[in-house]
């Protein structure tokens, strides 16, 4: 049985998101399109299976007037109408948490089918807990209760990378070691608008609950991630939108199983994994 | 308008890169392989008709080697495909200027000489900036290089993409001193700090003479780019090798799709940005 392809990073708003800048919106029939767009993989047809589906971020932002409830309301409704294809991920703007908010985090989880929990440190302005004591006092005081829920549910967190101040990967290395037993993703290698892959990697490498997530990567930092911390712990994503699905397969197809220099001469079996096989284990699909 | 796609920026080697260190080495048979691939364009498959290559950047920076032992391979696989590639010169200011430029004119003649290429981080030196020093000592490097693609016309490639020596905003007094000069930004200064490119956009607007190359820029600048200046100062760069054909040219023609994926460019839109660009800059039949 072929590995199926799960994008573990994909976003749908029925408005534009106009704090990541993209618009006008983007459907769940939209993603679902680019889902069973044409394309070839490994030289045969093949869509993409499933997708983690989040709100958009614009929903979530601290100035944003909606509830929890409210901003994840069109992935509810959309998870619920595509249940075959579609796989609910929560947005939580930390500073929202509340007995409330843990609540229905269960139920979506329990009765609804969601599988991840997202962090944004740049989006939603705070530090990972990190040493210094009043902002990293601030910061445990704020996550580590979505961490502990993170725990009881077995979900993986899912936390942005890529830009100064909040989101160097390298500040994902204290809670990876607060919390051993939960599953992180750290998010685009660890590059956005800069580039702090070897970041990324130095944290993976110290901690095995360490996942790296691959959109927005160049080429070369795949390569170097797939050899520093091996296939089994890179997740496909595309971030779409406005990333589109099929040219971040290439991306990954292109630099794991091209000869080197383009490559590095992989496997398309440790490739299927990253593609789809190692979230599919992580979310026990 | 011709639907013809033409690379502006690839690379080959007979060996290992000497400082990037990729390798084991990256043939001009395998570049006619991969320009020969089929690639999905906009729904039909298309191949990669032309390029314009350069040697390892490496080979122009150490063991001193000449401008012209730097570029044997290159110019040998022109003999073999001399329809299918273009030479773009790799000049590196501190060895070659100013007795080695002699070259260039002989190389149009004889080899497809289209571009020159100057890469500041490679070779350790500042563009031409606004105060003295470094910058007398620079226009001395940097000038002839200038006024030799000047008469020949012919465009000069200037890498870009990290500090100190390659920020986008460095090369606006270049471009104003040689205001006919086409200037393609490689990697739109996107190369290790992606959002660099903005830069590279605001460059390319105040500046009629400046292009944009899209290697290592990621899609939410590429359509910045496609608004701020239009698709007719966008050139796509495969940067083949290291990177790889099929993805860089995705990332370009999805301009294509509806927003929020692309921006719903036009076919003769895309076809400019893929290749009639360069090949009207470079003078090359597309």
């Amino acid at each position: 049985m072929t590995v199926p392809i799960i994008d573990c990073l994909t976003h749908i708003s029925t408005g534009p998101d106009d704090v990541v800048g993209w618009g006008p919106r983007f459907l769940a029939e939209d993603l679902i399109a680019q889902m069973d767009a044409p394309r070839k993989v490994f030289g045969a047809p093949q869509r993409v299976d499933k997708s983690i589906v989040f709100p958009s971020l614009a929903l979530t932002v601290p100035t944003s007037t909606l509830t929890f409830e409210e901003q994840h309301a069109y992935v509810i409704e959309s998870v619920a109408k595509y249940s075959d294809r579609l796989i609910g991920g929560i947005v939580m703007q930390p500073r929202l948490w509340n007995d409330q908010v843990c609540q229905s985090v269960y139920k979506m989880v329990h009765e609804q089918g969601f599988r991840m929990i997202y962090l944004n440190p740049s989006i939603h302005k705070f530090w990972l807990p990190i040493k210094t004591p009043s902002e990293g006092a601030g910061a445990r005081k704020m996550l580590y209760p979505i961490f502990e829920a993170a725990l009881d549910l077995d979900i993986p967190v899912i936390i942005h990378t890529g830009e100064q101040p909040y989101s160097l990967p390298a500040t994902v290395d204290f809670v990876a070691g607060a919390f051993p037993d939960v599953k992180i993703i750290i998010a685009h290698l660890g590059t956005q608008g800069e580039m702090f892959t070897i970041e990324a990697l130095l944290v993976a490498e110290r901690h095995p609950n360490i996942y790296l997530e691959t959109s927005w990567a160049m080429p070369h930092m795949v390569i170097e991630a797939v050899h520093e911390a091996g296939a089994s712990r890179l997740i496909f994503g595309s971030n779409c939108p406005p990333l589109e699905p099929t040219q971040q397969i290439m991306n990954i197809e292109e630099a794991m199983t091209f000869d080197p220099p383009i490559g590095m001469g992989a496997s398309v079996e440790d490739t299927r994994q990253v593609l789809g096989g190692n979230l599919a284990r992580l979310l026990k699909l | 308008m011709a639907y013809t796609i033409v690379d502006s920026h690839a690379h080959i080697i007979p060996q290992r890169e000497p400082v990037w260190g990729w390798g084991p080495n990256f043939k001009v048979e395998r570049l006619i392989s991969m320009m020969d691939g089929d690639y999905d364009v906009m729904g039909e498959i298309k191949h990669v008709s032309k390029s314009l290559i350069m040697t390892g950047l490496g080979l122009t920076s150490i063991d001193q080697r000449s401008m012209l032992d730097a570029h044997e391979y290159p110019l040998a696989s022109i003999k073999l495909f001399p329809d299918r590639l273009f030479l773009n010169a790799v000049v590196n200011p501190r060895n070659y200027v100013p007795e080695q430029l002699f070259m260039l004119k002989e190389w149009r003649t004889t080899s497809n000489l289209r571009m020159l290429k100057i890469h500041p981080s490679m070779h350790n030196y500042f563009l031409p900036g606004y105060s003295p020093f470094p910058s007398d000592v620079s226009k001395k490097m940097i000038y002839p290089i200038f006024e030799e693609a000047s008469a020949m016309d012919m465009p000069v490639m200037i890498h870009m993409g990290e500090t100190p020596y390659a920020m986008p905003a460095q090369i606006a007094p270049i471009a104003e001193a040689f205001p006919k000069v086409p200037i393609v930004v490689a990697h739109s200064g996107a190369n290790n700090i992606p959002a660099n490119a903005n830069d590279a956009i605001l460059l390319a607007r105040t500046h009629a003479n400046v292009y944009l190359g899209t290697s290592w820029v990621q899609p939410p600048e590429l359509v910045q780019m496609y608004y701020a200046i239009g698709a007719e100062k966008m050139v796509w760069e495969s940067d083949c090798s290291p990177q790889s054909i099929g993805q860089t040219l995705r990332m370009i023609t999805n301009l294509h799709l509806a927003p929020p994926l692309g921006v719903g460019a036009s076919k003769d839109d895309v076809y400019r940005m893929i290749g009639g660009n360069i090949a009207e800059l470079c003078h090359i039949d597309y």
